[in-house]
């Protein structure tokens, strides 16, 4: 069970009494050379020939990286200009109190998601996301039910409303607020219609301000506490009071908080970099942000993705050094570029889902479409690759190395169609409205490439 | 060291971040008989033009931006500084750059901003989370050339359709163009809500900032 969140008031205490320093300073006298010093010191380096790696060590230099630049850099609170500082001890002290596992959803629906090691046998826990993507209120609740409707799903994230009764969902505007209430409102309604009533829903991505948040929390809407709420890092290693804000409501209302936290590689650091914040951010998420959990989405600034080469490496190396050097609960969340119903999407979600399980991801999270920007271009199929071949990898006792090999052979099949990627078809083009049941054009596409995954030892469940 | 070699150490420095190069070449430039516009044409538009492919092929990032971005206005501030009475630096344009409303993620747009001034324009960062009124105040006030803007959440995309709306209505629309950009946005909604033009990265940022001055 989440233990309670590393003592809150000093955390926001931090935040109105930490150094002053300009954010330009900020970036440019601290994080960017704290970045570059790690980097160097811990001498961590990419090799593009083997994406996914099985060196222990370099996992253990990449953990001490993180550890290091946390401590040294803090966090950067944009409402205050200033800095968040914490002690090796105090770091310490969080970490040992973390929980073993957390529970989510109620009743029927309640699921537990633990810490896994590298080359785990136990199976990661499985959250079905269509992220972000700007929904229709049309289609609002049928697109949340066929993901809903997936076997396979612990709990699932949901779209974005675009509109509400009229009007954009723009935030800070009266829109907003109700906006995520109906969002909050639509998404139980769906549960309720699969059967699963109790089952967690990430909750309310239409409400991105505090104060919209809080007030989808209101139970009348069908939020619980047993559902999945997020307070973000801003990129990189930043906070401001709003989030604060939330984490203070969450934690106050019992309700399950996690980390949203999103490294941008090309923004402040290369790839070695970049996976250094992602460890960094993890800690972050522990310290500030007060959460249970992470989702993590490592994103290349210009694909945006992380299913490229060198994203893959710094998927796999940030697992391997949270699972060996943690018991952070971590859900890792698939970008790709191709969008739906397209042999491109289907590989980019295969190899996020088996290199993330194999490395040591307590939870698979999965997966967001043609680059998380298209109208209603995302389907619960391309989660259900991500998932099923995630599991599938570590049902077959796969180990790093394989998974490499795999990666090696799969990659050349799109690398060179990252920067134009087929963008697929929407939702309502994928899935029939009525049935919810994916078009047999998509059902083949999927037939074929789980066949290409079988052949090279992926032996699935199903 | 002729002219022509003190440009090209400036660039070099430039290029290389060594504040402490470029300022002592600075110098020694000042002490010749400049031509202001030989300096910006093959040494600083040059050192802007090799960083912005070292940032394309990520061998520099935003630290690295920013160092530049210091390092060029410090030397051009001394150049005007002693600059004779009638010469000027011409501005390749004043931008109004801003993340929208209630969107906190920043890191694109202090790229394409420090990317712009590297390239010579003027540029009034908002900031992030900016009200859409106060960038059209902004872009009035300064006699913007363009506005351009980010936006990274689903939810806060409206915010550049607003700009446009109220630039709509107070008349400005013709005379201040919109490009948009962030990672929630697409050249479909660039389509939809009217913008100028849609930006996948930092560099369609500048090209398109450059084209609609019709500036190299």
């Amino acid at each position: 069970m989440p233990v309670p969140p590393w003592r809150i008031t000093s955390v926001l205490r931090r935040s109105e009494t930490g150094p002053l320093v300009t954010e330009r300073d900020f970036d440019r006298r601290v994080l960017v050379p704290e970045i570059k010093r790690v980097v160097k010191e811990y001498d961590i380096k990419y090799d593009p020939e083997t994406p996914v790696p099985s060196d222990d060590s370099l996992a253990k230099d990449i953990w001490n990286a993180g550890v290091d630049l946390f401590l040294s850099v803090g966090v950067f609170c944009t409402s205050t200009s200033r800095r968040m500082i914490f002690t090796d001890d105090e770091l310490k002290e969080a970490l040992w109190n973390y929980h073993d596992s957390i529970e989510l959803g109620i009743g029927q629906d309640r699921k537990t998601w633990s810490p896994r090691s590298i080359e785990d046998p136990r199976r990661p826990g499985c959250l079905f996301s269509p992220v972000g993507v700007r929904c229709s209120e049309k289609n609002f609740v049928k697109l949340v039910m066929a993901y809903m409707q997936e076997p396979l799903a612990d709990a699932v994230s949901t779209p974005i409303l675009e509109k509400v009764d009229g009007g954009y969902t723009k935030t800070h505007s009266p829109f907003e607020q109700q906006g995520g209430s109906v969002h909050a409102l639509n998404s139980r309604q769906a549960a309720i219609r699969v059967g699963r009533p109790g089952m967690a829903i990430c909750l309310t991505g239409t409400a991105l301000s505090a104060a919209s948040q809080i007030a989808s929390s209101n139970p009348i809407w069908g939020a619980r506490p047993s559902d999945i709420r997020l307070v973000s890092v801003i990129s990189e290693l930043k906070i401001d009071h709003d989030l604060m804000n939330k984490a203070l409501h969450f934690r106050q209302n019992g309700a399950n908080i996690g980390t949203l936290t999103s490294p941008l590689f090309g923004a402040y650091a290369g790839i070695e970099g970049t996976t250094v914040l992602g460890i960094a951010s993890h800690l972050q998420g522990l310290m500030v942000n007060q959460g249970n959990y992470t989702c993590y989405f490592p994103i290349h600034i210009r694909h945006l993705n992380n299913t490229s080469r060198e994203m893959l490496w710094l998927v796999s190396l940030s697992y391997q050094a949270l699972a060996s050097n943690s018991r952070l609960i971590s859900g890792s969340n698939g970008f790709a570029v191709a969008g739906p119903c397209t042999e491109m999407v289907m590989y980019e979600a295969g190899l996020h889902g088996m290199v993330s399980a194999v490395s040591g991801a307590a939870v698979l999270w999965e997966i967001a479409s043609a680059m998380n920007k298209h109208f209603e271009r995302t389907t619960p199929m391309e989660a259900r690759m991500g998932c099923e071949t995630g599991l599938s990898a570590v049902k077959s006792r796969l180990k790093r190395s394989d998974v490499n090999e795999i990666v090696k052979k799969i990659l050349p099949k799109y690398e060179e169609k990252l920067g134009n990627a087929p963008l697929g078809k929407t939702f309502e083009e994928c899935y029939d409205l009525e049935t919810l049941e994916p078009s047999k054009e998509y059902q083949e596409i999927y037939g074929r490439v789980k066949a290409e995954f079988r052949d090279l030892g992926i032996d699935y469940i199903y | 060291m002729s002219i022509d070699e003190l440009i090209i150490t400036l660039k070099d420095a430039i290029v290389g971040l060594d504040e402490d190069l470029a300022e002592k070449t600075t110098e020694e430039i000042i002490a010749t008989n400049f031509d202001i516009n030989e300096i910006i044409e093959k040494g600083i538009t040059e050192a802007a033009r090799i960083i912005g492919e070292k940032f394309e092929s990520m061998e520099y990032f935003l630290g690295e931006l920013l160092i530049a971005e210091e390092i060029i206005t410090k030397s051009l501030n001394r150049f005007i500084f002693v600059l004779p009475a009638g010469d000027r630096i011409e501005k390749k344009g004043t931008v109004v750059i801003a993340t929208v409303y209630g969107d906190i993620h920043d890191i694109g747009k202090n790229l394409l901003s420090q990317m712009l001034k590297i390239h010579g324009f003027e540029v009034h960062d908002l900031g992030r989370d900016v009200p859409s009124i106060q960038v059209v105040n902004k872009a009035m006030e300064t006699g913007a050339d363009i506005i351009a803007l980010s936006s990274l959440m689903s939810t806060t995309m409206p915010s550049q359709k607003e700009v446009i709306e109220m630039l709509t209505e107070f008349g400005n629309r013709e005379k201040i163009k919109i490009i948009i950009g962030g990672g929630s946005t697409s050249p479909e909604w660039n389509e939809s809500i009217e913008a100028d033009g849609w930006g996948e990265t930092v560099w369609d940022g500048v090209a398109m900032a450059k084209a609609i001055m019709g500036v190299e």
